[in-house]
């Protein structure tokens, strides 16, 4: 039953977020996240932190939903934290025997994890408030300038759609073809790491088959209709940039021009 | 009947896999066929026997290797024409899943206008006319996935639809369907061609499908074999299951009797005809 | 092999606001040599209801036995043991889904028919035999020639492939065939030839076997009984010919009539004085032929 598999967590909504284009949110999300690696005072965060509360708060998004995409870092978090605190060198805070902790290597931890936690909030906002399509819409959109030098804008977001839509096909496809073969005695589950890895090929190879059978169909349908590439063509759903949109890119641009200073602003 | 009526016009069409190679395959010989507007049009024939060749030559996905394809009097080997006879001639393919591009029943439909890059306000209006024709207006915002075999189809006439086609094939459109989805389909078409007079040619090896069509043509190993009204064609039932066809079943029951010494006129193709012979209504 | 499912009920994504009860309360006997089809709409449990057959599906609730073995007695405890248990299962209960030649991987015929076989850890020498067995057995070693075994499964016709799958699955040397939609999609040469093939295989290895299809005719020629199911429940259950008559119960859930006791119904409800439970056209033409005579003779009544 893979009828109802939502891709990349989103979850629709109308917030204020929810309602933003897709191409302001992509760059806003840009923005921050190069500013957020120019931060190097307590300042500088607390202003990105706060910028990151209000999106949070405006996307109106379960916060559990959040906190449940942080939970697979928090290994990675934790232990960031702490080889900065025990190896950052500076005066002592406390020692644990031959591990010394250090206020500089305090700092810096806490700034690290901030940075991280900061990174996936934001990359986190993004899918759950912006529709796969309305993602591949807003990328190829901002890639589009790019067309110029070679870049194939158009292309790569025709691939993006074809793949979400085929995402929940090729599912229901692989279920039946691993169905099929323990039906054959296939065992998928014993053995170590090679012999699992060889075990796969039975399930592998007919879905490589029938995909490149499906994508040579769907080219024919494609041509059938017309299709010709990127080359002047008109969109069904527009994206369209309203009020909301500006006053959002401006509130970014504000943020980052404020932990720029802070960074380089003379004292 | 005048040469306004003509939509399509296949002259000594002949068509080869890997020609010249060892390994070259005949699927077409000498087809000639001339299709007007309108029309209902049957064809059947057992695998490999050329008719999904056949279809795609009718709109230039196919081309010669000898004889001409003429749509609206543009040949398909003219590629400044093409687009416009993808346009007359639109095209619904076997497998459902494998026509749908986007993840919007309704981002599908508009996907050959936005090909034609036509402006926004016109696709809106077309892709509801055509959502409407198949009875998909409800499903517009859904997934494609969740849709049963028989509606995704649908979507995929629609689709075609949106181009304002002149003339729409199905090939083998109903074959990985099940009986609804199937009914619903021809229920469609049928539709389609007595009400808003779509030429309609149908790929299909079901009997019972073409028995519907005003005009049935047979293939057999890439030659037309039979070419008719569906009464005159199901007459030959040896010819037919020679070549590995069958014959709608109350043709089959027809034929029985037949032998037995009750004669079935060939009108009679369908259970309901034979019932209405066998006993019939008082007037 | 006979299976009988106990109060199978199986529900999909339960304890999710997305429940789907696809199965409710399925209480089924299939006895060993016996032909069944499973009939009923698009969603009324029918493939859901043939994995368990096999222990691919794990009841919701309810029982599953297999030749008088329960096949979810055992636990996770044993886990194991368990995988090892079902796995003879599969062996004995073979399934082919609709379309099979999706399962198609290796690089000749031989290798994809001996996947089973091999799964199964026999030698060398028995996997041969079995798999020309196989091959045989599905009608298609002698018509298509020497050194089919050689070639590459895709690049063979659709409807040889799906011989070639279901070949795959025979070499296993199940006890019970269960198909679903064998015929689907296929033209009327490889249909009549996939059914006689099938028909023939029965009786050659007393196969029990289960058939899940929408075509009507194709059941008429391979089962004797005939189960209908309608939103994971049993509505009929009895021999072809009776529950195929049931042409009203039928159209109420969507389902095709055949066409023989359509035209043999339509008939009936125009007084005609004809059976309406035969499903040959031979019969029908017999049957209606005979109620003629009888018509001209002055004798045939009007009910």
């Amino acid at each position: 039953m893979f009828a109802d598999i939502t891709i990349g967590q989103y979850l629709s909504g109308n917030s204020v977020v929810h309602r933003l284009d897709p191409r302001t949110k992509i760059t806003i999300v840009g923005i921050y996240m190069v500013v957020l690696f120019t931060a190097v005072s307590a300042p500088a965060y607390g202003v990105l932190v706060a910028f990151a509360l209000l999106a949070v708060a405006l996307a109106q998004v379960p916060v559990r939903m959040l906190a449940r995409g942080l939970r697979p870092v928090l290994f990675l978090l934790l232990l960031t934290f702490f080889l900065q605190l025990f190896l950052t060198k500076g005066r002592v805070l406390f020692a644990l025997g031959p591990l010394v902790a250090t206020w500089e290597g305090l700092r810096l931890g806490v700034f690290m994890i901030l940075r991280l936690l900061l990174l996936l909030v934001m990359a986190s906002l993004l899918t759950l408030t912006t529709s796969p399509v309305a993602l591949t819409d807003g990328l190829e959109a901002i890639l589009k300038p790019f067309r110029v030098v070679g870049l194939p804008a158009h292309e790569l977001a025709m691939m993006m759609t074809i793949a979400l839509r085929f995402i929940p096909t090729l599912m229901e496809e692989a279920d039946k073809v691993m169905k099929a073969q323990m039906a054959r005695g296939a065992d998928f589950q014993s053995g170590g790491l090679l012999r699992r890895a060889r075990s796969l090929i039975p399930l592998l190879v007919p879905l490589f088959v029938s995909a490149f059978r499906r994508a040579d169909e769907l080219a024919t349908a494609m041509e059938a209709r017309c299709y010709r590439g990127g080359y002047q063509r008109t969109r069904y759903s527009p994206l369209r940039a309203g009020p909301l949109d500006w006053a959002a890119a401006a509130l970014t641009v504000v943020t980052a021009l404020s932990v720029l200073a802070l960074r380089w602003w003379p004292r | 009947m005048g040469d306004r009526d003509v939509l399509i016009v296949v002259k000594g069409l002949g068509y080869r896999y890997a020609a010249g190679t060892p390994d070259e395959v005949v699927a077409l010989e000498g087809v000639d066929l001339v299709i007007r507007r309108g029309e209902f049009l049957a064809v059947i024939g057992p695998n490999g026997s050329g008719k999904s060749t056949l279809a795609r030559h009718l709109n230039g996905l196919l081309l010669p290797t000898e004889g001409s394809v003429t749509v609206e009097g543009l040949d398909t080997r003219d590629p400044a024409h093409l687009w416009t006879i993808r346009q007359t001639v639109g095209m619904v393919f076997q497998n459902p899943d494998n026509q749908i591009v986007a993840t919007v029943v309704e981002e599908d439909v508009a996907f050959g206008l936005e090909n034609l890059a036509v402006p926004t306000a016109e696709m809106r209006r077309r892709v509801e006319e055509a959502l409407a024709l198949v009875g998909m207006t409800g499903w517009r915002r859904h997934a494609p996935h969740l849709l049963s075999g028989g509606q995704k189809q649908r979507v995929a006439i629609a689709g075609a639809l949106a181009l304002r086609p002149r003339c729409l094939v199905l090939d083998e459109a109903t074959a990985m369907l099940d009986p609804r989805g199937r009914a619903e389909v021809l229920a469609t078409v049928r539709r389609l061609n007595r009400a808003e007079g779509l030429t309609v040619v149908l790929i299909t090896h079901f009997m019972e499908e073409a028995v519907e069509a005003d005009r049935v043509l047979v293939m057999d190993k890439g030659r037309v074999v039979l070419d008719g009204r569906p009464a005159e064609v199901f007459r030959h039932a040896g010819l037919l299951r020679d070549i590995g066809l069958d014959v709608p079943p109350a043709v089959e029951v027809a034929r029985l009797l037949e032998v037995r010494g009750h004669p079935v006129p060939p009108e009679v193709l369908t259970v309901q005809e034979l019932v209405e012979h066998l006993c019939p209504s008082r007037p | 092999m006979p299976i009988e499912t106990v109060e199978l009920t199986h529900v999909y994504m339960t304890g999710t606001p997305r429940a789907v009860t696809a199965l409710d309360r399925v209480t089924l006997a299939i006895g060993d040599g016996e032909a069944v089809g499973i009939v009923g709409p698009t969603g009324s449990g029918k493939s859901t209801l043939v994995q368990h057959f096999n222990g691919l599906l794990r009841p919701t609730q309810g029982r599953v036995l297999v030749d008088g073995v329960d096949l979810w007695a055992r636990d996770a405890k044993e886990r194991r043991a368990h995988q090892a248990f079902l796995r003879e299962v599969r062996r004995k209960v073979g399934l082919i889904f609709q379309f099979p030649e999706q399962q198609l991987f290796e690089e000749t015929v031989f290798d994809d028919v001996a996947f089973g076989p091999r799964n199964l850890g026999l030698g060398e020498a028995e996997v041969a035999q079995r798999v020309r067995e196989a091959l045989r057995a599905v009608g298609l070693e002698e018509a298509d020639g020497p050194g089919l075994e050689r070639r590459s499964p895709f690049s063979l016709s659709g409807g040889q492939m799906r011989r070639v799958a279901i070949a795959g699955v025979l070499a296993m040397r199940p006890q019970t065939l269960i198909l679903d939609e064998p015929t689907a999609g296929l033209d009327p040469r490889g249909r009549l030839g996939l059914i006689e093939a099938l028909v023939r295989l029965r009786r050659e290895r007393g196969l029990t076997l289960v058939v899940v299809s929408h075509n009507m005719e194709d059941l008429v020629r391979l089962v004797d009984r005939v189960v209908v199911l309608e939103r994971g429940r049993v509505v009929l259950d009895g021999p072809t010919r009776e529950v195929f008559a049931q042409g009203r119960v039928l159209r109420s859930l969507g389902l095709d009539v055949p066409p023989v006791v359509a035209l043999l119904e339509g008939l009936a409800a125009r007084g005609a004085d004809v059976r309406t439970d035969l499903l040959r056209p031979e019969e029908a033409a017999d049957e209606i032929a005979s109620w003629l005579r009888r018509r001209e003779e002055g004798i045939a009544g009007v009910r």
